[in-house]
């Protein structure tokens, strides 16, 4: 099969219609402050397991890039970002809408969200097939400093301590050894529990780590998650086209910033929105009022945070390891549909893959109608929906979620323990992306750390193997700019915080 | 010369941390060498990097997280609706136990005072999503809920 039989593929009218309610149903949730999209995807992930492993993937994927995008209304509108990714917008969007130029930030948004969105997945239909080539020549040894790499990453990148995003990631590493073991056949860590034989589940796990939390955090307080927002008026496209234009260079440098924020695992579309930001402002000509209402700021962050969604697939696909949250949970939903993600993906399941890569074409291609409609029309319903409905609605979506993985109830009772646990950890700092990116790579890593102490073993020296392969030392070397990337990460981040203030 | 800061919650979570990764050490011993090996190493590493922190909270070195604000006693009372909606699925069904968790969860989320029309209100709608979901994940998704 061609690209031309790809695309269609990805045209078929239930494709099509699974990429319309996709990218539907992540704006209005990734509207909703306190929401995120990684929350998008984990509540709705249980609806694409009866589909088609092709339309399941572009559902997703139009749930993800809808949700990253819908953070955008909140963000320019009452200055609360419905999602992280969209911090960064609300530093020129709510300026912008306080001096009535709403509706205009609302368009640049969803203009910007689409090129963003775009180039991340052209990147990803460009570069993750020879990569996976690449990555073919993997042994078990380099499998493991994948994993390590991975855990290294965004262990660093996550919230506060690294210490601590590493000690979660073990966390995560410990939950992934509890049933029969993959290599060696142990029952480890059940006890008495035979419901445990079978592991945890990656899916029930994921929505009780990244969901439960929210949910607890948002019955504390009367504050409304949502305030009424001001009038919008129109959709001032010709004039948003006219900005556009004369904003080319910022759009592409900030949608490749965000493609390759996406790739290093574990950066997801905050960094990406504020890195971008940072650039754009450093380079904006004299008299540009960055802070205070510049449309190049909004283009900038919804061009990166969109993009981070393409670039993000390129490590999950093409190696296993997700490049963002969401995308762990993609991960873990393409488990339940029987796909194993990594090198040998492109060739066994080449028409999958690449139905689903222009499938996320195709719904970034739909936001732009679907974006500006329900920036008019949808958002004024989403902002009267009472907290009191809005938190037992969600929970009923994260019981049914869990229970619906395999029609098993204590998949549910995972879900719950594992969630109160995860806000409980995250009271004394651990977040709950180490964690699951631990749970996630813990197979890989132990499977490839076994074979790999015994074929060294065998060869008479371990530590060869594990350190000589040339493969492994560039990965290695990866692993060492991981741990230094955030030092600079953050360091460019604080400097965007602190030229605002 | 700057203050320094004592992350006494994240020393509380190292010493758990510590303990998670003793715990996996010691049941550690009842597996088969193969199967050790990797639990061992983690279990090892994590207590070191709890050791690790906790030294840094000694010399000051580290951050706080900013104190929680808001209702303690709502929070718990989600984490125990949820809990208890979890383990109650099986022998209420889902029907059952989805209608006393929401109910519940409606109340510890609603700040505001009760009325009349916000009763009437709430109610229909949890009615509606419940029904809504029930229909949609037994009826159309063939979802064989309890």
């Amino acid at each position: 099969m061609g690209s031309f039989e790809y695309l269609l593929a990805a045209l078929t009218p239930v494709n099509l219609l699974f990429a319309l309610a996709g990218v539907v149903a992540g704006t209005v949730i990734g509207a909703l402050p306190g929401l995120t999209a990684t929350m998008a995807v984990a509540v709705l992930v249980p609806f694409t397991f009866s589909l088609e492993p092709s339309s399941a993937l572009i559902a997703l994927g139009a749930i993800y890039t809808g949700a990253i995008y819908g953070g955008a209304y909140a963000a320019i509108l009452l200055n609360t970002p419905g999602t992280p990714s969209s911090i960064a917008t609300t530093f020129d969007g709510y300026p912008m809408a306080r001096a009535g130029r709403g509706d205009l930030a609302l368009t640049l948004a969803c203009l910007a969200s689409v090129f963003g969105g775009l180039v991340g997945a052209v990147f990803l239909l460009l570069l993750a097939p020879p990569m996976a080539t690449v990555a073919l020549k993997f042994g078990p040894v380099e499998y493991f400093w994948l994993a390590v790499f991975g855990l290294t990453l965004i262990s660093s990148l996550g919230e506060g301590s690294a210490i601590k995003g590493l000690m979660g990631g073990c966390m995560g590493l410990l939950l992934s050894m509890v049933g029969v073991a993959e290599v060696g056949g142990d029952v480890r860590y059940v006890g008495d529990a035979k419901a445990l034989l079978g592991g945890i589940d990656i899916v029930s796990a994921l929505i009780g780590l990244y969901c439960m939390p929210v949910l607890i955090d948002l019955v504390a307080t009367s504050v409304a998650h949502l305030h009424a927002a001001e009038k919008v008026a129109g959709f001032r496209l010709r004039e948003a086209g006219e900005i556009l234009r004369r904003s080319k260079f910022n759009l592409a440098r900030s949608s490749i910033i965000g493609t390759v924020v996406g790739i290093l695992p574990g950066a997801g579309g905050s960094i990406a929105a504020l890195v971008a930001y940072s650039e754009a402002k450093r380079s904006a000509p004299p008299g540009a009022q960055y802070g205070k209402g510049e449309p190049g700021g909004v283009l900038a962050t919804e061009a990166a945070n969109n993009a981070t969604v393409g670039g993000g697939f390129i490590p999950t696909l093409v190696l296993g390891i997700p490049g963002t949250p969401p995308d762990a949970i993609i991960l873990g939903a393409l488990l339940v549909q029987g796909i194993r993600t990594g090198p040998t993906l492109f060739t066994q399941q080449g028409p999958i893959v690449y139905t689903f890569i222009w499938g996320l074409i195709l719904a970034t291609l739909i936001m732009l109608p679907i974006g500006l409609l329900i920036g008019r029309f949808a958002f004024r319903s989403i902002v009267a929906i009472p907290k009191a409905v809005l938190v037992p609605g969600v929970a009923m979506l994260t019981v049914l979620g869990s229970f619906s993985v395999h029609n098993n109830p204590h998949e549910v009772q995972q879900m719950a323990v594992l969630g109160v646990a995860a806000w409980g950890l995250a009271q004394v700092g651990f977040t709950a992306s180490p964690i699951v990116l631990g749970l996630i790579l813990g197979s890989i890593a132990e499977s490839g750390y076994v074979q790999g102490h015994l074929i060294g073993g065998a060869r008479g020296n371990v530590l060869a193997e594990f350190f000589a392969r040339p493969i492994s030392i560039g990965i290695m070397a990866l692993i060492l700019l991981g741990l230094l990337w955030p030092l600079w990460a953050k360091r460019r981040a604080r400097t965007a915080g602190a030229g605002l203030e | 010369m700057s203050e320094r800061i004592y992350d006494l919650p994240g020393a509380v979570g190292c010493l758990i941390a510590i303990g998670i990764g003793a715990a996996a050490l010691w049941f550690s011993a009842d597996f088969s060498d193969l199967g050790a090996v990797f639990p061992r190493t983690i279990g090892a590493l994590l207590v070191l990097l709890g050791v690790l922190y906790l030294l840094l909270v000694l010399l000051g070195r580290t951050s706080r997280p900013a104190p929680l604000g808001g209702s303690h006693l709502r929070r718990a009372g989600v984490a125990i609706v949820m809990l208890g909606w979890a383990f109650l699925l099986k022998p209420l069904g889902f029907l059952g136990s989805s209608a006393l968790a929401f109910v519940a969860l409606l109340m510890l989320a609603n700040h505001y005072r009760w009325t009349a029309r916000t009763g009437l209100v709430y109610g229909a709608a949890g009615a509606v999503l419940l029904g809504g979901f029930y229909a949609l994940f037994k009826l159309v998704l063939l979802v064989p809920l309890p």
